[in-house]
């Protein structure tokens, strides 16, 4: 058994370039899949760390449709049996006392947590004692205010307080990193509830409370149970849920990770492909000794695939560890690009590692089969005499090829997600036609710049043309990606600040803790530079279930009027039926997310316990990323049981008096407002998160396009070494190395240039289609990204210049000598 | 026209030297026909390589013309090669992807000259190929090849004709029919040729034959019009 | 080498006189092997007193006729199909070695690479002939040829053999 994996190791490296090549490819591909695999799924887990951090161990947790409740209301809960422990907390806006800072800079949410140390709550501490009473504050506000354990924080009218803590950055805690920053999010810091409760005279008052029960039970009926004990108060009851949705929007995140490990591995496939089939075509002759010695079909496929199995263990043994080092590295990257915040994780490997070490073990396999079917197949005689036998491709197969190429192509041009896939496949089975037209296109050009070397390498593109063709449908593949990416986000921030501003309902969002009143509407309404300003509600952690029984949280904001005149939304698709249940409009991503349709019935905990609604419509908005519900403001005494308004939207006058409606507002409601927001700082947000997002992906897409690059090289060095003796011929009868070099290169090019323009058309026309799209019209426009083009025929036309440089140094020291006497 | 002196050629084979050629003082005049003969391993096969400047000696001089090929880069060589230099296998090395016009022109495209489609007909016809302008290699038989590679050799009218056992691949028959080609023009039109060969039949065709072995020079023997005179008498009596 | 059989071949073809013989033998062997006429008439006398040929008389310009008798045509049958053994020691070279050996003979080397420069050039030569023939159209003559020179190529491999010893 050992020596036959040494006769496979011998037989794998007896080209010993080739192997390498193959073997870098392979690991290049496991590397970049296993890498994506780990961002992926660190992220998302860490996502859900952090939630889960916030929620704490807590199990259920009861709110008040007002700003706060006495604690006493609960005194039934801790007597229950199933109740195992619990936390209340109070939170209110104060202030620091800082020099030369603007009140909003100041800005200071306080939580106040009865307990410190029973486990409802947990922080990451990172400096001091968490679980002792005092002032606990975050490693940005530390910064931004001076202050480390043992220094003293003054709350302006409130009272002052030791820091004992100082933690990580998370979902319960977090500050801003700048003051620039602090002017539109304040920081959160923890203390005592009684120090709070005194600070501001609201004693026994809490905003809610957190329990656990016994054995984390948790159940519809429990549920049900607890519900009914509140059912005549201005108190509900959610079950705690982790979901981070409302906050990002990771799919189409996910989704490109995919896209790109495919690619990678779909490149590297072919690229080993490529290999194999070479050197099977090699040893043919072998082949048909071995078979005329007695072996089987079956023999020469075991023989095979002992060759791929090493070499696909090798590589994935050897792409492991290197993926775990570009995951981490790519994770940061990510980290940095998406987050707001210092975030600590741990890189999950697990599930990543596994899958990438069975896709790179498998691919290779699936790259060999037709190859080893071939191998299997020679023909004793006919490989042992050798005959030159010409495969000649047959013309009733192009036919099918280019017939089979229009109809995906046509499939293609549907507007539907999966669709799309079709116009790919299309571009690879039409791309011998692309070829030949190109090629003919260019080739005049090649013969000016490369002289004779240059009708060689046309020659030569066409000996090989299926390989060949394949290695450039390749780079066009990843070349079209590349300009389809970078056009989105280059147009998706003007999309964006354009959706952003259609559907976010004035100028200023102002968040009270408590509601407003007539006669704040009144006072607002007077102030200087306004122009309008009305009130919506905005009713968080509503709970309910999707249709695989999963939990699901998010809010329902409310509208006041018609729906199609509402400012907050775009109405994508609503139902005609009547009904006597109260309606609702779903966010498209909330709707999807259920998986139910617009029509059907939809079950919510909500402040007034488990409701059901109609829904009417979907819609498109710019809050919460879409996933959020929508309601007429007449449904939410009457429906939901929420009593206040504590959203105001603003218009101001014009532009130049947001910054002086922005002062006064502070001035007036600064101690009690939770939130001030502006539609020019939502998009500067999302544009910002987006710009980091825009270099990761050309840095991606990069990395495809060298991976495309190594397949050029591979590529050629097949050819090359299928034609040694010709070239060593051509060398004999007159070809200088610097002609055999030129040829080489030329070659290179003509794959490479022509990728590079199909995949620019391929590319300008999926922009087009994108920016003819139903589904995504709203988000994108037609854009040509001039940048990225020019990025695109520059790198396009480098990589593939430095891919044909080695092989061209080879072909041009191909010895003649040998290259030219006896078979 | 050209002469060696002093040859010698060492090769490296895996740490061991080889000496293949241990001291070779040849020389052809212009216009002679020679047979270079030898059991393999002799060291022919390297003598006509290093002629053709597709090598440099280990020691020695090569003059071609005066020049001397040894001094020469490899660049220099290979335009040397191509201007005064023609070139025939044993197997054939036609070039796959190009037709038989193509594959003769192959050597003047690459000196960047005009291709002369009159010259090139004219030795399709002389090697009997005509209206096969437009046929590729594999439509051919072995010997139709080889006279396509005679042609290719002899279209940029090089000086020098070097064929490196250019029948090794063909029967008798179609042996003899290549080596009437080349003796064709060895007299029509004084083709100086150097023809490196294991057969006796083969290098009959030549004027001279120089005999190697084990990397030296071994015997040469040259026919003259008296001695065949004498040759007959014997021969016959 | 049978000019005997020639010439009884030669009238077997047709009767013919003396100088017609020679003329006949000339056209046969390409005027390669010169025969001269006193050797065809000492042959004809020979072949006449073995019954094996007879004159029916003189020409108009008195030349002494020939034909082939019976027993003359018997005779050419005979010797056609009879086949040709090969005798060791009838090859001079042979026979040099052989003595060459048994004396000890200092140059012996030399004597057989002498010997081989003689046979490559009767193989330079052989081709020359053997392209004469190829024009002459004689192919019955170019087959010889070819017959001697695949002779050499064996004697000059012998030679290499011994030279190695």
């Amino acid at each position: 058994m050992l020596s036959s994996f040494l006769v496979s190791w011998r037989n794998l490296t007896r080209n010993k370039k080739r192997f390498f090549f193959t073997l870098i490819a392979l690991i290049i591909g496991v590397v970049v899949m296993a890498g994506m695999l780990i961002a992926k799924q660190t992220t998302s887990s860490t996502l859900n760390h952090y939630e889960q951090l916030y929620a704490g161990n807590a199990d259920y947790w009861i709110q008040s449709n007002g700003f706060s409740f006495q604690e006493s209301e609960l005194d039934w809960l801790v007597d229950r049996e199933d109740f195992d422990k619990g936390n209340a907390a109070l939170l209110k806006q104060g202030f620091v006392e800082l020099d030369g800072v603007s009140p909003a800079q100041a800005s200071v949410r306080i939580t106040g947590v009865a307990s410190f140390d029973n486990g409802i709550n947990e922080l990451p501490e990172k400096e001091g004692d968490v679980t002792k009473e005092g002032l606990i504050i975050t490693e940005n506000a530390a910064n931004l205010w001076g202050k480390e354990i043992g220094d003293t924080v003054i709350f302006k009218d409130m009272g002052s307080m030791e820091v004992t803590a100082i933690v990580y950055e998370g979902s319960m805690l977090k500050s801003p990193q700048t003051m620039e920053k602090a002017a539109f999010q304040h920081s959160r810091v923890m203390i005592p509830l009684d120090t709070l409760q005194n600070w501001t005279g609201m004693e026994d008052e809490i905003t809610n409370y957190r329990f656990a029960t016994k054995n984390h039970e948790r159940s519809d009926e429990l549920l049900t149970s607890y519900q009914a004990e509140l059912s005549s108060s201005d108190l509900y009851i959610q079950p705690v849920v982790i979901d981070g949705r409302q906050n990002n929007d990771m799919e189409g995140l996910y989704w490109t990770f995919n896209i790109i490990a495919i690619l990678s591995v779909f490149i590297s496939g072919f690229i080993v492909f490529n290999m194999i089939y070479a050197s099977i075509i090699e040893r043919r002759k072998e082949f048909a000794v071995m078979k005329s010695l007695g072996y089987t079909n079956g023999n020469i496929n075991r023989l095979v695939l002992q060759e791929i199995g090493l070499l696909a263990l090798i590589g994935t043994t050897l792409a492991l560890p290197i993926g775990i080092l570009f995951g981490g590295f790519f994770q940061e990257m990510l980290m940095a690009a998406i987050a707001t915040q210092n975030i600590t994780y741990d890189l999950e490997l697990t599930v990543p590692l596994i899958i990438s070490a069975a896709v790179g073990i498998l691919f290779p396999f699936l790259a060999a089969a037709f190859p080893v079917y071939q191998a299997g197949k020679t023909p004793v005689m006919e490989a042992m005499v050798d005959k030159a036998a010409q495969q000649r491709a047959s013309k009733g197969g192009n036919t099918i090829r280019i017939v089979a190429g229009v109809i995906c192509t046509g499939i293609g041009l549907i507007d539907n997600n999966i669709a799309f896939l079709f116009l790919f496949i299309g571009l690879v089975l039409l791309y011998p036609l692309f070829m030949r037209g190109i090629q003919s296109m260019i080739s005049p050009l090649f013969k000016w710049i490369f002289n004779y070397s240059g009708k060689q390498a046309i020659r030569s593109v066409k000996q090989f043309e299926n390989r060949n063709v394949n290695t450039s449908a390749m780079l066009a593949i990843g070349v079209s990606l590349a300009l389809f990416m970078s056009a989105t986000l280059e147009s998706l921030p003007d999309g964006m600040e354009s959706e952003v501003r259609s559907t976010y309902g004035g100028d200023i969002h102002v968040v009270k803790e408590s509601p407003w009143q007539d006669g704040d509407l009144e006072t607002v309404e007077a102030m200087e530079g306004i122009a309008s300003a009305y009130r919506f509600a905005d009713i968080p952690n509503v709970t309910w279930e999707t249709q695989n029984e999963e939990e699901r949280e998010f809010s329902i904001m409310s509208f006041s009027g018609e729906a199609e005149e509402a400012e907050i939304f775009l109405i994508t698709a609503e139902a005609n039926e009547a009904t006597e249940l109260a309606t609702l409009y779903l966010g498209e991503r909330a709707l999807a997310e259920w998986g139910g349709e617009v029509g059907d019935v939809f079950t919510m905990n909500t402040p007034s316990g488990k409701t059901d609604f109609f829904v009417k419509g979907s819609v498109q908005t710019s809050h919460y990323t879409n996933y959020v519900a929508f309601v007429e403001e007449s449904t939410l005494r009457t429906v939901l049981n929420w009593t206040g308004q504590y959203n105001l939207a603003i218009t101001a006058n014009d532009e130049a008096s947001i910054p002086l409606v922005y002062d006064q507002v502070w001035e007036t409601y600064g101690d009690e407002l939770s939130n001030v927001n502006s539609a020019s700082m939502t998009v500067a947000q999302s544009t910002n998160a987006l710009t980091g997002m825009n270099e990761l992906m050309q840095g991606l897409l990069l990395l495809i396009i060298v991976l495309s690059a190594i397949g050029i090289s591979n590529t050629l060095f097949m050819n090359t070494l299928e034609r040694v003796k010709e070239i060593g011929t051509m060398r004999a009868i007159g070809f200088t190395k610097g002609q055999v070099r030129f040829m080489i290169i030329a070659e290179g090019l003509i794959i490479g240039l022509v990728g590079v323009i199909v995949g620019i058309g391929y590319g300008i026309l999926v922009i087009y289609l994108n920016s003819q799209s139903d589904q995504a019209q709203a988000l994108l426009s037609f854009t040509v990204p001039w940048t990225s083009l020019i990025l695109a025929i520059s790198g396009g036309l480098l990589f593939t210049f430095f891919a044909s440089w080695l092989p061209s140094v080879i072909a041009s020291s191909v010895p003649v000598k040998e290259a030219i006497s006896y078979e | 026209m050209i002469q060696t002196i002093g040859l010698k050629k060492v090769f490296n084979t895996g740490g061991e030297k080889t000496s293949v050629l241990k001291g070779i003082d040849f020389s052809v005049q212009k216009g002679e026909f020679v047979a270079i003969m030898g059991p393999s391993g002799s060291g022919k096969s390297t003598l006509l390589q290093l002629l053709g400047g597709l090598d440099v000696p280990t020691e020695g001089a090569i003059k071609l013309d005066g020049v001397e090929l040894q001094k020469k880069t490899e660049k220099q060589r290979t335009i040397i090669r191509r201007r005064k230099i023609g070139f025939v296998f044993q197997s054939y090395q036609l070039l796959p992807t190009l037709s038989v016009y193509e594959n003769i022109a192959f050597p003047l495209h690459a000196d960047g000259r005009k291709v002369d489609s009159v010259a090139i007909h004219e030795l399709l016809n002389a090697v009997d190929l005509k209206g096969y302008d437009k046929r590729f290699p594999y439509e051919l038989s072995g010997g139709q090849q080889q006279r396509v590679a005679i042609a290719r050799a002899l279209i940029h009218q090089p000086d020098i004709l070097l064929a490196d056992e250019p029948t090794g691949n063909l029967d008798r028959e179609r042996s003899s029919d290549i080596l009437d080609l080349l003796s064709a023009f060895h007299q029509d039109r004084g083709q100086t040729i150097v023809m490196v060969t294991h057969d006796l039949f083969a290098a009959g065709y030549a004027d001279r034959i120089v005999l190697f072995k084990d990397g030296l020079i071994e015997t040469e023997v040259q026919r003259e019009d008296d001695d065949y005179a004498e040759f007959l008498s014997r021969f016959m009596a | 080498m049978s000019v005997k059989h020639s010439l009884l071949a030669l009238l077997y073809e047709k009767p013919r006189h003396g100088y017609e013989l020679k003329t006949g033998f000339d056209e046969l062997v390409e005027s390669m092997w010169p025969l001269n006429a006193g050797q065809v008439y000492t042959t004809l006398d020979r072949l006449e007193r073995d019954n094996l040929v007879e004159s029916p008389g003189h020409d108009l310009k008195d030349r002494k006729q020939y034909t082939i008798t019976k027993q003359g045509k018997d005779e050419l049958w005979n010797w056609l199909e009879k086949p040709v053994g090969r005798s060791l020691l009838k090859d001079e070279f042979y026979f040099k070695y052989l003595c060459a050996s048994f004396v000890d003979y200092k140059d012996k080397q030399r004597m057989i690479q002498v010997q081989k420069q003689t046979m490559m050039k009767d193989v330079l030569n052989l081709t020359q002939l053997r392209k004469q023939m190829n024009q002459s159209g004689n192919k019955t003559m170019k087959m010889l040829v070819e017959g001697a020179l695949l002779h050499l190529e064996a004697d000059i491999k012998w030679l290499d053999m011994i030279a190695r010893d």
